[in-house]
């Protein structure tokens, strides 16, 4: 492998739960501007790493590096402050704010979250709004949300609230970006045009891992792949590595899994 | 301090056996239950009312403490179900939210500490039994017979309502539906029959607590209301959602609260005892939000 | 997806609707003040009396609804904080114990208010530094008992007054009231500390109210919106949640200590009696009514609920000549209660409030 910065690094991560292991990941290194697929069957403790990752859920033991830094037992908005943000599997949108609320939400460093400065740095908040919403709306706009902007959050369709929770991480300009199933439900032309922005932000500098079910977009724009079954992490390797690996076939279930993967395959010609 | 060790044994009897049932509640139901202080001094009111010679008050029956007292528990566990079925289950069916349930037990609560003040008036009332005298038990406890005896008659219920909840079908779904609800209903569990029965159960303890602490000390309108509170610390303390956890947590406070009098401070000011055991249950929330014996994923 | 146009029309007419809303809630509060002059012969005493009253549950309810309307807390000891707010404020400016006039108190009226409004802001911290981070439930236990357990501290120590609790403390309050009190009061016939208290008030009323628009308007505010609907979100956001939510239990505590000196004010004398379950239930009642999660609300509430409460009172005495005063006051609890319950379930969002932004889950 290629020695370059490595942003995330997971070492001997266990978690369990009552009797069970929901989590025994070894090593699982990500590169700086990569994005990894993290793949495998239901139950495979895909949610439950990210949730240990992001300060969701502590770890029984392990150590969690994020850019060098110990963030095992931080807590969850320290390191969403740090960098590292995640999407939701079951969307977390506010639903009783509008969309665009959802998105000032998110900008990082708006002086009006400190309630002192409400009332003495009133013409900043406002520049600072002013910058937010311009910012939002582009972001918006290029997930085909705009018209929606005004609208409350619990309104949206499931599809529209995957895709407004993306903007909103994305919206916090964030280093790494964790996404739990980011396009289920989004129809697929739309789904398309995000990816390719997905791709432009990987070479603007930004780390992707996400959890995904359908094989194609897997193969297509992942640098690497994870995959994990019972908590552990079965292999590890670039898309085609995987793609022949006996031990991932045999970890999904019947031939439907085997199908997507194969005709992914015949897809994926460059 | 150990003469107080009696009266903390039945403190924490009568604090056991109403805080069963709030913890019986909310394990099963999600529903914490601020009515149930109410619904405390409600049994011990309906007993006092079966018991008092006619005239005294509206309904009076001048009825036996032997006839009374049961009756006043049968009554427990109809008021119980009547509540689930026509308060709780049309709100649960409405899907109202969990704050509208609470303020609602808030506002029931409320209704019936009024009408109690209606019917029996703000002065306190004594159960017509004999007064005792003292005896010493064990060497060390100080109690009256009666006292002896109804701690002793808790201890039984209180065992009897642990191998209703473990050795019974319906005890063991009602602690599977505490568990994990839908689980549980995937296993076959009639949920409807379950809240009925644990509702039903829930004011029938509360209703004895009620009796209990009537005898030991006096009945009126505010008593289970102050209980409530006490409830609260015990639950907490013993580990909410677990109704061994109240059990367990009823005697821990109940002896705090009796044994803190001979502190310094607090043996000047003896009503500053319940504030040790409200200070005890904000230091649990602190160092070990779960309890004695709850489990933490409840807790937050 | 849905086009421009639908969401244009959704938004119009969720306006109009807002509108609609607005003027029944604004009517009605109307009516309740005219019913008030006109069952009370038009005595400006009885008038302002009960808008002094209205004043300082409109403040005590403004407090509420930051913490459980924009936040979600659930607040049920706000008795409590009443309490601090006014014994604090009692014993600190020239004052008397009821029991044996043995008299204390030096501070000036505007030192013991900021005094009375940081035991507010320490008792919210007591309350709030165990419970933040566990689930909702556990605030509303913690608030009901300590604030039945201040009650019984006061009642106990004779320093704080004990039962007697504390008298002759409102001199220096009166005194501040400006030369033309006087003869205004004399037009209307009404005793010039009423007056005052009442102009006083009101200026309160507004400020609190004026305080806390800023605040939920602002970004600040809309991180406390965001915490009442999804927490767990709002941390994946990189808001720290437990912080804000003890800053609103600080700033709640603020603004309810200085409705308890209000309060203290309006009775001129403070004993454990007058802080019971009773005064909490009451301002959350006129919150309800008025509508959480509204700016205005809770003060419209408050003046509604006040003019029902005070003028069915001797509807209730017509009506049950045979009943003692005791249960007479106790039935109208009652039926406060049976209205709370009804409202809860069926109009929670009370006059003003806005069903879809209220959260009705315990976190």
């Amino acid at each position: 492998m290629k020695s370059s910065d490595i942003i995330l690094s997971c070492t001997q991560v266990r978690k369990h739960f009552g009797g069970v292991i929901a989590v025994d990941v070894d090593d699982l290194e990500v590169e700086r501007t990569s994005i990894t697929a993290l793949i495998g069957p239901n139950g495979a403790g895909k949610t439950t790493f990210f949730d240990i990752v992001t300060g969701f859920l502590d770890p029984d033991s392990g150590e969690i590096l994020f850019e060098g830094v110990d963030i095992t037992n931080k807590p969850a908005h320290a390191i969403a402050h740090d960098g590292l943000v995640r999407t939701f599997q079951l969307t977390r949108i506010l639903n009783k704010m509008t969309v665009l609320e959802n998105m000032l939400l998110a900008a990082p460093n708006q002086t009006g979250e400190r309630v002192g400065n409400t009332f003495f740095r009133r013409s900043t908040i406002a520049a600072q709004e002013q910058t937010h919403r311009e910012q939002a709306i582009a972001l918006l706009d290029r997930f085909s949300l705009l018209s929606l902007k005004d609208e409350y959050g619990g309104r949206l369709s499931g599809g529209q609230k995957k895709l407004l929770e993306l903007a909103r991480a994305l919206m916090s300009n964030p280093t790494m970006v964790l996404l739990d199933e980011p396009m289920a439900g989004v129809n697929p032309a739309l789904g398309e045009r995000l990816l390719q922005y997905v791709l432009e932000l990987r070479d603007e500098g930004m780390t992707f891992l996400f959890v995904e079910h359908d094989m194609d977009i897997v193969m297509r724009i992942s640098d690497r792949v994870v995959v994990m079954a019972t908590g552990e992490i079965i292999a590890d390797g670039t898309p085609s590595d995987v793609r022949s690996n006996p031990a991932v076939l045999a970890a999904y279930l019947g031939e439907h899994a085997q199908d997507d993967i194969a005709g992914a395959e015949e897809g994926s010609e460059q | 301090m150990v003469s107080q060790l009696g009266n903390g044994i039945v403190l924490g009897a009568v604090i056991a056996l109403t805080a069963v049932g709030l913890s019986l509640i909310f394990g099963v139901t999600g529903i914490v239950n601020f009515a149930h202080g109410d619904l405390v001094t409600l049994g011990a009111t309906i007993a006092l009312v079966f018991a008092l010679p006619t005239d005294d008050v509206w309904g009076a029956q001048g009825l036996s403490m032997w006839i009374a007292v049961p009756l006043t528990v049968v009554i427990g566990f109809a008021v119980g179900a009547l509540l689930e079925l026509i308060l709780m289950r049309p709100l649960r069916r409405r899907q109202v939210g969990t704050v509208t349930m609470l303020v609602v037990t808030i506002g029931l609560g409320f209704i019936i500490r009024y009408a109690v003040l209606i019917w029996i008036g703000g002065s306190p009332y004594t159960y017509p039994v004999p007064i005792e005298v003292q005896g010493t038990y064990l060497g060390i406890i100080d109690l009256t017979a009666t006292e002896f005896r109804a701690v002793i008659l808790t201890i039984v219920i209180l065992v009897a309502v642990g191998l209703f909840l473990t050795k019974t079908r319906l005890g063991t779904a009602m602690r599977a539906i505490s568990d994990n609800e839908d689980l549980a209903e995937s296993s076959g569990i009639d949920a409807s029959s379950v809240y009925i029965a644990t509702w039903s159960l829930g004011i029938a303890l509360a209703f004895s607590g009620g009796i209990l602490q009537g005898i030991v000390t006096n009945v009126s309108w505010t008593m289970g209301f102050f209980l409530l509170l006490l409830m609260f610390a015990a639950v907490i303390v013993g580990g909410i959602g677990n109704p061994f956890g109240a059990m367990v947590g009823g005697f821990v406070i109940g002896l705090v609260i009796s044994l803190s009098t001979a502190l310094p401070v607090i043996s000047d000011h003896p009503d500053l005892r319940f504030a040790v055991a409200l200070a005890v249950m904000i230091v649990v929330l602190l160092v070990r939000p779960q309890g004695i014996l709850g489990s933490k994923d409840r807790v937050s | 997806m849905t086009g421009d146009n639908a969401t244009a029309t959704a938004s119009q007419e969720r306006d109009t609707s807002r509108s609609t809303q607005h003027a029944v809630g604004t009517l009605l509060a109307l009516l309740a003040l005219l019913w008030l002059f006109w069952s009370s012969g038009f005595a400006w005493i009885i008038v302002i009396g009960v808008l002094i009253k209205a004043a300082v549950y409109a403040v005590s309810a403004m407090s509420l609804n930051l913490e459980f309307g924009f936040t979600g807390l659930l607040n049920f000891g706000q008795v409590g904080f009443m309490l601090v707010g006014g014994y604090t404020y009692a014993l600190l400016v020239p004052h008397e114990l009821g029991r044996a006039g043995s008299a204390g108190g030096s501070w000036p009226v505007w030192a013991a208010v900021l005094a009375a409004m940081v035991a507010g802001v320490l008792l919210g911290l007591v309350l709030g530094i165990p419970t933040v981070r566990l689930r909702g439930d556990y605030l509303a236990i913690v608030t009901i008992a300590i604030a039945e357990i201040l009650r019984i501290t006061v009642r106990s120590f004779s320093g704080l007054g004990q039962s007697f609790g504390i008298i002759q403390y409102t001199e220096s309050f009166d005194n501040l009231a400006p030369g033309f009190v006087d003869s205004w009061a004399a037009s209307l016939d009404v005793p010039p500390k009423d007056l005052w208290l009442f102009i006083v008030a009101w200026i309160v009323v507004l400020v609190v109210l004026g305080a806390m628009t800023l605040m939920i308007k602002s970004p600040w505010g809309r991180v406390l919106r965001a915490i009442r609907d999804d927490e767990d979100a709002v941390r994946a956001l990189g808001k720290n949640a437990f912080w804000y939510k003890l800053q609103v239990l600080m700033i709640g505590g603020a603004i309810a200590g200085l409705s308890g000196v209000l309060f203290a004010l309006d009775l001129s004398q403070i004993s454990p009696v007058n802080f019971l379950p009773l005064v909490t239930f009451f301002a959350w009642t006129a919150l309800i009514l008025g509508g959480a999660g509204s700016l205005v609300g809770p003060v419209v509430g408050s003046i509604i609920f006040w003019v029902v409460l005070t003028q069915t009172s001797s509807l209730a005495e017509d009506l049950f000549p045979g009943m003692s005063a005791t249960a007479v006051s106790a039935t109208r609890f009652i039926l406060m209660g049976a209205l709370i319950m009804l409202l809860m379930i069926f109009r929670p969002e009370g006059l003003f409030g806005k069903r879809e932004e209220l959260s009705l889950e315990i976190q």
